[in-house]
C-alpha cells in the first residue's frame, strides 16, 4: 500500500474535523443540558454570550484538533477504517442529542 | 360630651412612658458623662456602674444603646478588678506607647500574671501586633499569638483573628508547612483559612512534581539529541528531525486558537492556553528526540514513551495554569 497524497490526506483531515466537531457538539451540549441550566430563549430579548454560538465555537476548535488528528492518522499505510467509525459514531451523537437535548 | 372631654383631658396629662420626668432625663445624662470620664480615665470600675445607672435612669434616652454596649463590653473584660483591661488600655490607646520596645516587653511579663479572661488573649494580640508591624521583629511575634490561640478562655473572635494573625505570618515569611500546621491544630476556629491552605499545600505539591516531570523530561531530551545528531549527520538537522511542521502546526493551534476563543470571551486568561501549546510542543520534540536518540524499540517501548510524554503534557498544562491564572483550577478540584 503506496503512502496516501497530500490531497487525500487533506481530504481525510477535513472529515476528521467535520466528523470530530459534531461529536463534539453533541457532547457540550449534553453536558450543558445535565449540569448547566440556561435562560429560556423567549426570556431574553438578545444575549451577546448566545450558548449556541459558544457551543459552535468550541466545537470548531475541536474540529480543528480532530482535523490535525485525521491528516497525521491519514500518513500511515493502511487503511482508512477509523473514519468510517467516526462517521456512525458522528451520526449517532447527532440523532441523540436532537432527540434527547435538543 | 363632657365626660368624654374629661376622660381625654386626663390621659394627655398622665407622662407617658416615653417622655420620663425631666430629672431622671438630667440624672441620667449626668451618669453617662461620669461613665465616659472614668472610661477614657481608666477607671471601668466606675464606668461600668455609671453606665448602668445611665440606662436605668433613663431607658429611653438616646445614648442608652451605647451605655448597655459599653456596660456589657465592661463586664466581659472585668477579671482581675479590671487591673489587666486598664493596663492594656493604657498601653494600647498610646501608639507611642504600643511601638515601645520597652513597654511591649513589660506588657508581655505582666501578660503571664493575667487572670484567664477576654483580656488576656487580647493583650497577646497587641502584643504581637506591636513585635510584627511596629517593631519589624515577626520572628517574635509567633508566640503571643500561638498563647492567643490557644486560650479557651478567650473570646472566640478574638482567637480566631490571632490564628488568621499566625497564618498571615506564616506565609509572608513562605512557610506554608508552618501556616497549616497552626490551621490543624485549631481546625474549629478558622475552618474556611484551613481550606484554602490544605489547597495551596496540594498545589505547592504538585507544582514541584510538576517541575520534576519536566526537568526530567527535559534531560532525558538532552540526552537523547546529543545521541540523534550524529545519526541525522549534525546538530544542524536536529530542529527539522525532531519538530515536524505538523506538531509545529498542532501546538500553534491548541494554544494560539483556544487563546483566541478565551479573549472572544472578554472574561478569561489565554495565557495558560499559550503556554499549554507550548509545553506540549516541548513534549513532542522531547518524544521525537528519545525515538531518535534511542530507537524506536517494541510496542511496550513506544507505550511507556507515549505515557511519559502524556505525563508531560499534564505537567505542563498544570503549571501553565499555576503559573498564570489558578482560578481555573478550582473548577476542577484542586
Amino acid at each position: 500500500m503506496s503512502a496516501p497524497r497530500v490531497g487525500d490526506r487533506l481530504f481525510l483531515a477535513a472529515a476528521t474535523g467535520l466528523g470530530a466537531a459534531i461529536v463534539a457538539y453533541a457532547i457540550l451540549r449534553g453536558v450543558e443540558r445535565a449540569f448547566y441550566t440556561e435562560p429560556h430563549p423567549a426570556l431574553l430579548i438578545w444575549s451577546d454570550r448566545s450558548a449556541f454560538l459558544w457551543r459552535a465555537q468550541e466545537s470548531l476548535y475541536a474540529g480543528g484538533l480532530g482535523a490535525f488528528g485525521g491528516y497525521a492518522l491519514a500518513g500511515f499505510k493502511t487503511r482508512v477504517r477509523w473514519l468510517g467509525a467516526l462517521i456512525v459514531a458522528a451520526v449517532s451523537a447527532l440523532l441523540l442529542q436532537a432527540l434527547i437535548a435538543p | 360630651m363632657s365626660a368624654f372631654a374629661l376622660v381625654a383631658t386626663l390621659i394627655s396629662a398622665r407622662p407617658s412612658r416615653a417622655d420620663p420626668p425631666p430629672e431622671a432625663r438630667i440624672a441620667a445624662q449626668q451618669s453617662f458623662d461620669r461613665a465616659e470620664r472614668a472610661f477614657q480615665a481608666l477607671r471601668f470600675a466606675e464606668a461600668l456602674a455609671a453606665y448602668r445607672e445611665a440606662a436605668a435612669a433613663d431607658p429611653s434616652a438616646r445614648f442608652v444603646p451605647i451605655a448597655r454596649a459599653r456596660a456589657a463590653d465592661l463586664e466581659a473584660h472585668a477579671e482581675g478588678d479590671f487591673a489587666p483591661l486598664a493596663r492594656l488600655s493604657a498601653v494600647r490607646r498610646d501608639p507611642i506607647q504600643s511601638g515601645d520596645r520597652a513597654v511591649i516587653e513589660a506588657l508581655a511579663r505582666d501578660v503571664t500574671t493575667f487572670p484567664p479572661g477576654r483580656v488576656r488573649g487580647e493583650a497577646e494580640l497587641v502584643i504581637a501586633d506591636a513585635w510584627w508591624h511596629r517593631l519589624g521583629d515577626p520572628l517574635r511575634a509567633v508566640p503571643p499569638l500561638e498563647a492567643a490561640i490557644a486560650d479557651e478562655t478567650g473570646d472566640r473572635l478574638t482567637r480566631s483573628l490571632a490564628l488568621g494573625e499566625l497564618v498571615s505570618l506564616h506565609r509572608e515569611r513562605g512557610d506554608l508547612d508552618a501556616a497549616l500546621a497552626a490551621a490543624d491544630r485549631f481546625p474549629d476556629l478558622a475552618p474556611a483559612t484551613r481550606r484554602e491552605l490544605h489547597t495551596l499545600v496540594r498545589r505547592g505539591r504538585l507544582r514541584a512534581a510538576a517541575i520534576a516531570v519536566l526537568a526530567a523530561l527535559g534531560l532525558l531530551g538532552l540526552v537523547s539529541l546529543a545521541r540523534a545528531a550524529p545519526r541525522l549527520g549534525g546538530v544542524a538537522e536536529l530542529p527539522r528531525a525532531v519538530s515536524p511542521p505538523l506538531a509545529v502546526a498542532f501546538s500553534l493551534y491548541l494554544g494560539g486558537a483556544a487563546a483566541v476563543l478565551v479573549r472572544l470571551r472578554g472574561d478569561g486568561d489565554p495565557r495558560p492556553f499559550v503556554w499549554l501549546g507550548l509545553g506540549v510542543l516541548a513534549s513532542f520534540t522531547v518524544a521525537r528526540a528519545w525515538r531518535l536518540g534511542f530507537g524506536n524499540g517494541g510496542p511496550t517501548a513506544r507505550a511507556a514513551r507515549g505515557l511519559v510524554c502524556a505525563i508531560g503534557v499534564i505537567a505542563a498544562a498544570f503549571l501553565a495554569v499555576e503559573r498564570t491564572d489558578p482560578s481555573y483550577l478550582e473548577g476542577l478540584g484542586l
